[in-house]
């Protein structure tokens, strides 16, 4: 009986320490994504900022030889 | 010794105990954490009213650039540049500092876990597990930063957009100007026509490098509206 009751306890615990260790990775890899995403975005936005800025100096420098 | 049913109701004790620990544990530095979430949420906010008001700003002055030719339009839009310019600085001003704010409190809140933990883990295994604590929060404060870090990356767009509009119509005026008065050389005959083939070479590509630029705008507004939707 003893033995039945401390293996039925330490499967629980076992149960609950992997369940908590699965969700907090599971937080972690949500949130390395969402990070990820937002600097994709951020450098997409970096580069079409950058393509805009080339683009007025090419007009500019062809502006200025007319 | 103790028999099967108490010993039972001990462990499912001991469980639930550990289990309130943990939770207040949690709570404490989802406090924290909320805190901080909360300072930064404001301080996007206020970023967010700065992007526009730059933009409502910078469109009004567009708005009244479009209504005057010449030498006033080119005023008028240098004083769109520097303004924006101006409001583009301060915006990043005031989003490095939130940044530096943001970075200063992970940074502390990870200093505060690392000394509870050496406070507290002293002889058990459960210390190991608070390693992974630390870089929740701190992984909640790189996310921070990585959006406010978007953010003022949209305003810098934002500036470009307008800036980039506006010498859109500027330089097609003076491309237009320019036709015009290259006509007038060549019926007046002041010109050859090899000066004259030349310069409309210039002319076209000046208007080939506005077409190019007007289509970057396009581009960079659609990308602005398609991820201005589901990312802030």
């Amino acid at each position: 009986m003893k033995k039945k009751v401390f293996a039925i306890a330490v499967a629980a615990l076992l149960l609950s320490a992997c369940g908590g260790k699965a969700a907090k990775e599971a937080a972690a890899k949500a949130e390395a994504a969402e990070i990820e995403q937002l600097e994709t975005v951020t450098s997409q936005i970096d580069s079409a900022i950058t393509d805009i800025e080339e683009a007025s100096m090419k007009v500019d420098t062809l502006l200025d030889e007319l | 010794m103790i028999s099967g049913l108490p010993l039972m109701l001990l462990i499912v004790a001991l469980l639930a105990w550990g289990n309130t620990a943990t939770g207040q544990q949690k709570e404490n530095r989802g406090k924290a954490s909320k805190e901080m979430k909360q300072e930064a949420m404001q301080q996007k906010q206020k970023g967010k009213e700065v992007a526009g008001e730059i933009e409502e700003a910078a469109e009004a002055e567009a708005d009244q650039a479009e209504e005057v030719t010449g030498s006033k339009a080119e005023r008028a839009a240098e004083k769109i540049k520097s303004e924006a310019e101006d409001m583009a600085g301060d915006l990043k001003e005031e989003v490095e500092k939130v940044v530096g704010k943001v970075r200063e409190k992970g940074e502390e809140s990870r200093d505060d876990f690392k000394q509870e933990d050496q406070g507290k883990s002293k002889g058990n295994a459960y210390g190991r597990n608070k390693g992974d604590l630390q870089g929740k929060e701190f992984g909640q404060a790189r996310a921070e930063q990585a959006r406010l870090q978007q953010q003022e990356k949209r305003a810098e767009l934002d500036t470009t957009l307008v800036q980039g509009e506006n010498k859109i119509m500027q330089a097609r005026e003076k491309i237009r100007i320019s036709r015009e008065d290259l006509d007038k050389e060549k019926a007046g005959r002041r010109i050859t026509d090899k000066e004259y083939q030349l310069k409309q070479e210039k002319l076209d590509n000046a208007e080939e490098a506005v077409n190019q630029l007007e289509k970057k705008i396009i581009e960079a507004r659609r990308l602005k509206e398609e991820k201005g939707v589901t990312d802030l």
